[in-house]
Parts: structure tokens; C-alpha cells; sequence
């Protein structure tokens, strides 16, 4: 189990800070909890979340599959809320390469332009 | 049997936001609509080899025509910018005031008067899908792909607040999953007047009020789903929401990334960096849209 405080990292509004510089080890990451009154998701209802890294993170609502970019991914994405916390947990997915188009994780065949 | 390939441009949401705005598409939007069309525009003989026929077996032959409904200003905007051509038609038939809908909470109106000025059998495509491939339209509907039952976009029905005379429907069956329309098309006549009337029902029904997006995906999503399995109309997609982001051949679909590129200038400029070379290799003879859209 490994863990690290994220919530100074992500901006849910398309800006985009950098995330972490080192590697990423297979294995189940809890993320931090943060308080929903400071963030606004997009479209967030009970979507589970993906994730990606191209040198700047964000969330959104991408999907419960396998999603990786550039070195790794998150899957299997779950929210709980606890005293109005919200938790995400996800499991590192399998480190792959999928075309390497970053605007294809907010559409889709991107690539293929 | 030809195939009316359409599209759709409503100002009003824009000209209600900015009253004294001067309207214009990204350049990355108009990208997207060129490329879109022209790759339906190329495809003049279609083979049963491409797979595409209609659901009673008639194949589709004798090649597409893409049209552009607009509202007045919309044609003229793409009049005055000089990239009509880009459809085989441009058509001014969506109504400048929507019929009195409010633009705001349904900005995606336009497409339902679109739909409902086109006869069957009709590919409705947004301007920021393109279909590379056509899918085999094996069924009355077939549509882009479901969308789960998210509580924030598609809240319980109870949730809309509608004029006293709009009632809900009692025997549609809410849990049926909404249909994504980037992408659709529509071979009976019969059934889309019934969704488009229904359609624009429930939007002319809606009291006002800030919600920009569960209004409107409810008329154009959800309530194409819950009609057609009212219906028992037959109903394909031609993608898993699970599967969105997975590698496929076959369609784009820039949907979010558009608010990226609209954030990020490097991120447009090199899509359309992108868009620009398809053109010039794919549709040399558009290639003079390139210096008009820059």
C-alpha cells in the first residue's frame, strides 16, 4: 500500500499544475482525502476517475478502464465520502503505451487526424 | 437510396451570452467541421463492401450529401468566412429565435430542427466528430455510444421544474441508459418526428433557470433512449462508453478536448497543425480553406 497527500496538486478546472516527478511503483496508491467545498469536479457525479501525466495533471471523468500515458495510469477508480471527505482510490494500472496524444483523453481518435 | 449527411449551427446561444458579439468559430472547431464533411463528401460511391445499408437491406449508393442547417446568422457567418463550400449545402432553416426555446439552458437545440427539416435516412454528425469509416447501419437508430445514469447529468426526471401543461411520461422506462448523439442516424421517418416533437416539447416546457446542462441532455440523450425503447425501436452504437479512449480506426471525437485547446494554444495549434496536413493530403482541393481559417 503506498500513499501521498495529492491535494495540492490538482486543479479540476483545465489549468494544470505538475504532479509528481518520480516513478511510480505497481501496487494499490490511497490518495489523500480533500474537502468537496474546495474543489468543483467536472461533471462528477459517481464517475469513477482516470488519470493521466504528460508533465501536468488533472482529473476528470475518464472512465473505470485501464488508462495509462507516458509512464503511468490509474484504474479501477473509486470515490467514498466520509464526513464529507472525499476519498479516491485507485490502482496503478499496468504501465503501457497508448498513442501518445494527450487531447485524446478529453476525446477520442485524435490520432487518427 | 441517399444519405443526408447533416450538421448544425445555432447562433442564438452565442448572440444570448454576447448581445453585441461578433460571432466566431475556433479555429480548431472549423477544422473539425471541414474534415468531418469532407471526409463524408468523399465517399460518392458506397460499396455493400463498406458495409453500409439501412436496416430493411437497401444499400446505400448514391453517395452523400452533407448539409449544414444554420440560422440566418450561422450561413452568413460561414458565407462571409468563405467556407460554404465545405458542405454540398448550407441551409438557413433553423429558427433565428428557436421557437422561442431558451438558448442558453438548450444550446444544442438547433440540431433538433436540423433533424426535424431532414427526411430519413439521416447521419446527424456533431461538427466536432468526424466518421472516417461509416459503421454498418444495421438498425433504425445508431448512435454513438450509451452514457451511464450519472445523477449529475441525468438527475430523476422529478428534478426538472416544467410548466404546469408538461407531464412526464409514467411508461418510459427511466433506467434505460441514455444515448451519446455526436454521432446518429435515423432511418425512420415516423419515429424521429416523434422524438424531435417530443424533443422540443420538454424544451419549450422547461421553466427558466441556470442548469445548462441536465435540461439539455435530457431532450437530446436521454429522451432519444427512453423513446426508443418506448417504441421498441432497435437501437445500435457504434462504441462502449468503457471503451472510449481505446485505440479505434474509425471516428474522432474532439468533445472535451475542445475545452483544452480553448485553455492551451499550443495544444490547438498543433491540432490543427495536424488538421491542416490531412487536408493538404487527403483534400487538396480544399487546401485554400487552410489560409482562411489560418
Amino acid at each position: 500500500m503506498n500513499s501521498f497527500n495529492w491535494i495540492n496538486y490538482i486543479d479540476l478546472f483545465y489549468k494544470t499544475t505538475t504532479l509528481l516527478n518520480g516513478s511510480f511503483q505497481p501496487g494499490l496508491y490511497t490518495f489523500g482525502s480533500f474537502n468537496l467545498s474546495s474543489f468543483n469536479f467536472y461533471n462528477l457525479g459517481s464517475y469513477n476517475l482516470g488519470s493521466y501525466n504528460f508533465g501536468s495533471f488533472n482529473f476528470y471523468n475518464l472512465g473505470s478502464f485501464d488508462y495509462s500515458l507516458q509512464g503511468f495510469g490509474l484504474n479501477n477508480c473509486q470515490l467514498s465520502t466520509v464526513n464529507c471527505q472525499l476519498s479516491v482510490n485507485c490502482q496503478l494500472a499496468t504501465v503501457r503505451q497508448l498513442p501518445s496524444e494527450p487531447l485524446n483523453i478529453f476525446g477520442y481518435g485524435i490520432e487518427l487526424i | 437510396m441517399k444519405l443526408n449527411v447533416i450538421y448544425s449551427l445555432s447562433t442564438l446561444p452565442f448572440f444570448k451570452k454576447n448581445p453585441n458579439g461578433s460571432f466566431e468559430m475556433d479555429k480548431f472547431e472549423l477544422y473539425t467541421a471541414a474534415l468531418s464533411s469532407l471526409t463524408r463528401k468523399s465517399k460518392q460511391e458506397i460499396s455493400p463492401k463498406d458495409g453500409l445499408c439501412s436496416s430493411d437491406g437497401r444499400i446505400l449508393t448514391s453517395g452523400n450529401t452533407t448539409i449544414m442547417h444554420c440560422d440566418k446568422r450561422g450561413a452568413e457567418y460561414l458565407r462571409a468566412k468563405g467556407v460554404s463550400d465545405l458542405w454540398d449545402e448550407v441551409l438557413e432553416d433553423i429558427p433565428d429565435d428557436l421557437e422561442g426555446i431558451n438558448p442558453l439552458m438548450f444550446w444544442a437545440a438547433g440540431k433538433l430542427f436540423a433533424l426535424k427539416n431532414t427526411k430519413a435516412p439521416v447521419l446527424m454528425l456533431d461538427t466536432d466528430f468526424i466518421a472516417w469509416q461509416l459503421p454498418e447501419l444495421g438498425s433504425s437508430i445508431v448512435a454513438a455510444h450509451r452514457e451511464p445514469l450519472f445523477e449529475k447529468t441525468y438527475p430523476d426526471v422529478s428534478r426538472f421544474q416544467m410548466n404546469d401543461s408538461y407531464t412526464f411520461n409514467d411508461k418510459l422506462d427511466y433506467t434505460v441508459q441514455p444515448l451519446n448523439t455526436a454521432f446518429l442516424y435515423m432511418n425512420d421517418d415516423e419515429f424521429k418526428d416523434y422524438y424531435v416533437e417530443q424533443s422540443l416539447d420538454f424544451m419549450k416546457s422547461a421553466l427558466p433557470c441556470d442548469d445548462y446542462l441536465t435540461y439539455m441532455v435530457y431532450a437530446e440523450q436521454r429522451l432519444l433512449a427512453l423513446l426508443a425503447a418506448y417504441k421498441n425501436i432497435d437501437v445500435k452504437t457504434i462504441l462502449c462508453y468503457e471503451q472510449l479512449r481505446l485505440p479505434q480506426k474509425r471516428y474522432t471525437h474532439t468533445w472535451g478536448a475542445k475545452q483544452v485547446m480553448r485553455d492551451n494554444p499550443s495544444e490547438e495549434e498543433r491540432f490543427c497543425e495536424k488538421c491542416r496536413n490531412r487536408i493538404r493530403k487527403d483534400f487538396p482541393k480544399y487546401e485554400y480553406i487552410i489560409d482562411i481559417i489560418g
